[in-house]
């Protein structure tokens, strides 16, 4: 063997050594980047578990002090709050015909002067523009209060003259 | 052979050097990255009551007050 082939097989020996030494690095880089990643992944995983776990916890405690608040709704109203939303609703629950005839009445009853009503029953929209003595003010506000038409007014013009209110009233009705 | 067998020596010093530092450069991207990841502030959901007691007490007395309880 002469010197130049002897040459020859050690550099082809380097080369087959170095190539093999970046295959190694290489390799062994991207094994290390593999696990980091599945690391990190199940880490994720985690965390996304722990904060569904604590959502479902905070869940748990409005329900509950959601649960307490309707026992202090009930226990402050003496009543049941399935009860308590059905009062509510018979009373908000005024027609047409039951507001018009409750003002109509109350009108007559009271003496009240009638200066104009309209009614629109395609709209359920009721109208009255009435006067009223100064000293029947409170009557009428708790007649509107105690009626629960006072929940109906859409809009209420009042304008004092000298010895009366003179009442636009208007109304929506279911 | 002497020179061959430092050589050789050198070559796995070099190698295992090189290794070592890339474990380490893993294992403290990975920790570190993990750590941010798994303390990181997660927002927790609002626990306050939409009323208090005595928002309760007047809203039942307001309701008493205007006879629609």
């Amino acid at each position: 063997m002469n010197y130049s082939t002897a040459l020859k097989n050690i550099r082809t020996k380097v080369i087959i050594f170095s190539l093999g030494f970046i295959l190694l690095i290489t390799g062994y880089f991207f094994l290390l980047n593999f696990y980091s990643k599945k690391i990190l992944k199940q880490i994720q995983e985690i965390n996304s578990l722990k904060e569904k776990l604590s959502q479902f916890q905070a869940a748990l405690q409005k329900e509950s002090q959601l649960k307490k608040l309707k026992f202090l709704i009930e226990q402050k109203a003496n009543k049941e709050l399935p009860a308590i939303l059905f009062d509510l609703q018979q009373k908000l629950d005024i027609d047409f015909e039951k507001a018009k005839n409750l003002i109509s009445e109350r009108l007559q009853k009271e003496n009240w002067k009638i200066i104009r009503t309209s009614f629109n029953q395609e709209e359920k929209k009721l109208n009255f523009v009435f006067q009223i003595p100064v000293e029947d003010f409170d009557k009428f506000y708790n007649f509107m209060l105690d009626s629960n038409l006072i929940w109906k007014i859409i809009d209420l013009k009042v304008d004092k003259n000298n010895d009366f209110w003179q009442i636009e009233l208007n109304l929506q009705t279911r | 052979m002497k020179k061959v067998k430092l050589a050789l020596i050198i070559i796995y010093l070099v190698l295992f050097v090189f290794i070592s530092a890339l474990t380490i450069f893993f294992v403290v991207k990975t920790v570190m990255k993990g750590m941010d990841m798994y303390f990181q502030q997660n927002q927790s959901p609002s626990l306050e009551l939409p009323l208090k007691e005595t928002e309760v007490d007047n809203l039942i007395d307001l309701l008493k007050k205007l006879k629609l309880l």
